[in-house]
């Protein structure tokens, strides 16, 4: 069921597409499933979809799928009932997701890093540009209530989705396909990371930074909202710096 | 006809019949939609009375039935249309607070129609809110027609679309949902722009937020605003809530 709920959706779209490629199946069907577990793309206690359905859309065999899942049982991220109201479901709590983004962040290099905020610095300063040109009154009044809803988040996996999503409808006002879809996937590695309870961000001051992007936007200042944007993605990128660098101190 | 609470008629009071044609293929283009439309209500209508009349609730697995008439309308309007369908007002089933019998056409061309599932679940990262979308809570409030967009509708159906709605009431006349269809911007450009790019002038076709639809000008694409509109001619399109702009400045 899930895969069918999600089909369309693009952060999970991207998570569960069919796999690119040739080489080892099992390893590359391990680590997009877990990868969405992390990303808590599919939530604690979720059922997957069949091995038949999920098997199909990662473009994989049964027997590859089986043997993923097999792996995944071991790592305690999958549990299996048998029987009626059966199937594998998802364990992952808070800890859970916390610990998975701390060990993507570790496996992560600096220049990896840096890349990734380097290509998030083109999106976020090209979409605001463009979002200055072509938001509406309708468009304004959505980024402040999601920058409002960031700012009410009470736990950092709400933090995370609000803040995402904030960035991901910026993208959606600059009306490009490409760059929302862009904004999705950097959003899909990034969000989760910079909510690890170790950075202590606090929601209210990031939800400040984002509503004077929204002034930028609002008043048709398109210099301001991209040097706004481009920061805010520099930023986030240094922080997340300053975190692997302290983590290959310890 | 109206929509979005709109009542305004294009009358080419000006006598520019190259203008004229313009509008009605629009005009055309856009009520063949809400023909597919009212096909879809009207079968929904019927066999919502036929299971209240019988003294049960509508419940989820009742709107299968919408299948074949909503696939019909998704082939008769291949060219145009991506997704047709149901949504169900909050509440009005028996069994889910929230569902949509929604049909969009394989990704293979010859394939069948799939029906789109999304997550419906409030508590969900991927809740598909549609009571606070604007094609939905339009049609609900108001009572008429309704065309939304463009927007990129990435938590739904990830494409750069116009949503084009209309209210369903039952026979008992309570709304109970919106039929609906979603038309890509690329398909309306394709088939529209021989109309517009045959027109001498520059010329838009925007939405009533002043956001470019279809034009025969590289410096007004789909998506963008319009600098100043204030400043020029505008007249409506009649049926919709679109407007046919002429690009070059009064002055």
């Amino acid at each position: 069921m899930a895969v069918e709920q999600l089909r369309g959706l693009t952060a999970v779209g991207a998570v569960l597409s069919p796999l690119a490629g040739s080489g080892p199946r099992t390893d590359a069907v391990v680590a997009r499933i877990s990868a969405a577990i992390g990303l808590g793309v599919i939530a604690d206690g979720e059922q997957l979809p069949s091995e038949i359905d999920l098997a199909t859309q990662l473009g994989v065999s049964t027997m590859t799928l089986r043997e993923a899942l097999a792996i995944l049982r071991e790592q305690g991220l999958v549990v299996t009932k048998r029987g009626r109201g059966g199937g594998s479901f998802v364990r992952a709590s808070a800890e859970d997701v916390h610990a998975r983004s701390l060990a993507l962040l570790q496996e992560l290099t600096v220049e990896g890093l840096r890349d990734l905020g380097d290509e998030h610095f083109a999106v976020a300063g090209a979409t605001a540009v463009l979002a200055t040109r072509r938001a509406v009154a309708a468009d304004i009044a959505r980024l402040r209530t999601l920058a409002d809803r960031l700012a009410a988040s009470e736990d950092a996996i709400s933090s995370r989705r609000a803040d995402s999503r904030f960035q991901i409808e910026v993208a959606v006002c600059s009306q490009s396909a490409r760059l929302t879809r862009a904004e999705v996937n950097i959003q899909a590695e990034l969000a989760a990371m910079v909510w690890l309870p170790r950075l202590g961000l606090n929601p209210a001051d990031e939800a400040a930074r984002h509503q004077q992007l929204v002034d930028a936007i609002e008043t048709g200042d398109q210099a301001g909202a991209r040097s706004l944007a481009e920061e805010y993605s520099a930023l986030t990128i240094r922080r997340l710096i300053g975190l692997r660098m302290e983590l290959a101190r310890s | 006809m109206k929509a979005n609470g709109t009542d305004r008629s294009f009358r080419a009071d000006n006598g520019d019949v190259a203008l004229e044609l313009v509008s009605a293929a629009v005009t055309s283009l856009v009520e063949d939609i809400f023909a597919s439309l009212r096909t879809v209500a009207a079968a929904t209508r019927a066999l919502w009375d036929r299971i209240e009349e019988s003294g049960d609730r509508p419940g989820s697995s009742d709107l299968a039935a919408l299948r074949d008439p909503v696939i019909g309308e998704l082939q008769r309007q291949a060219e145009l249309v991506n997704g047709v369908g149901f949504v169900v007002a909050d509440g009005a089933l028996a069994d889910v607070p929230r569902y949509l019998e929604w049909w969009r056409p394989d990704v293979k061309p010859g394939g069948e129609a799939q029906r789109l599932e999304l997550d419906l679940s409030p508590g969900s990262e991927y809740f598909y809110d549609y009571s606070t979308m604007e094609w939905y809570s339009g049609p609900r409030d108001r009572g008429v027609l309704w065309v939304h967009g463009p927007y990129l509708d990435y938590t739904g159906v990830d494409l750069y679309v116009c949503t084009f709605t209309l209210p369903v009431t039952s026979g008992r006349g309570k709304f109970i949902g919106v039929a609906g269809a979603d038309v890509p911007v690329a398909r309306l450009d394709a088939a529209l722009l021989p109309t517009f790019a045959a027109h001498r002038t520059p010329l838009a076709l925007t939405n009533s937020e002043g956001r470019v639809i279809v034009a025969n000008d590289a410096e007004h694409v789909a998506g963008s605003k319009l600098e100043d509109p204030d400043s020029l001619t505008a007249l409506p399109v009649s049926a919709t809530p679109w407007s046919l702009v002429s690009l070059r400045s009064e002055t």
